[in-house]
């Protein structure tokens, strides 16, 4: 199950566990949801069954975000990959 | 194997990244051999019209006027377009926004929830709404 988060809110992790339950879970960060990337905030979803987390290139460079080391840098080539071809199922939130 | 892909797209130009990852995500997936529609809903309308330069004296620092104009997507709406992509837009959410009656980018269709929207998804392997 993929999450596509482009914004930031304060129920995120309400959201992605009421909706994913504890299915494993993967999170693209594109937007300013590239915060949720920080090593505090991935210690915070870690625990919501979330195996890995993607962060949109272009949206990472305009920004100063320092990544945790757990978070996979990507370009759109691997973003299509991830939504038509990897998940089953993708929610944008 | 080919997919379709659907995005609605909720927000403008200039208001937020929604509509630049829209665009870039289009031109990989339809580079991929990928069919994609984008269904333009609330501000994302906006972006089915023609881009118009604003007469008369602007109240605005250059410095803005460039980072606003930097963010409008008329040209790259008619790249996606000339590429492949299918955009239909929601003509009552034109009409709440008073630009109804304003030109079309080339290519792009007039829509409505009811029904181009419902085309889109019966049709769709995947679809992505992009909202604030």
């Amino acid at each position: 199950m993929l999450f596509v988060l482009n914004k930031l809110q304060n129920n995120i992790g309400e959201l992605i566990q009421m909706l994913g339950g504890p299915e494993d879970k993967s999170l693209l960060l594109i937007g300013d949801a590239v915060n949720y990337g920080s090593p505090y905030m991935v210690e915070k979803l870690k625990p919501l069954f979330v195996e890995d987390i993607y962060v949109a290139g272009d949206a990472l460079e305009t920004r100063n975000v320092d990544l945790a080391p757990d978070c996979q840098v990507v370009d759109y080539d691997e973003i299509v990959s991830m939504i038509m071809d990897e998940d089953e199922k993708v929610l944008a939130i | 194997m080919p997919k379709t892909l659907t995005i609605m797209l909720l927000s403008g130009a200039a208001e937020n990244e929604d509509s630049i990852f829209a665009v870039k995500l289009t031109k990989a997936a339809l580079k991929r051999g990928h069919k994609v529609n984008i269904f333009l809903y609330g501000n994302g309308v906006n972006l089915s019209k023609k881009e118009t330069t604003i007469q008369g004296p602007l109240h605005i620092a250059e410095r803005l006027l460039n980072h606003i104009e930097d963010t409008k997507m008329g040209k790259e709406m008619e790249e996606v377009i000339k590429m492949g992509a299918n955009i239909a837009t929601c003509h009552t959410n034109e009409h709440a926004r008073g630009i109804e009656a304003c030109e079309y980018i080339e290519g792009v269709k007039w829509g409505d929830i009811g029904h181009t929207f419902c085309d889109f998804l019966l049709t769709s392997d995947v679809l992505l709404a992009l909202n604030h």
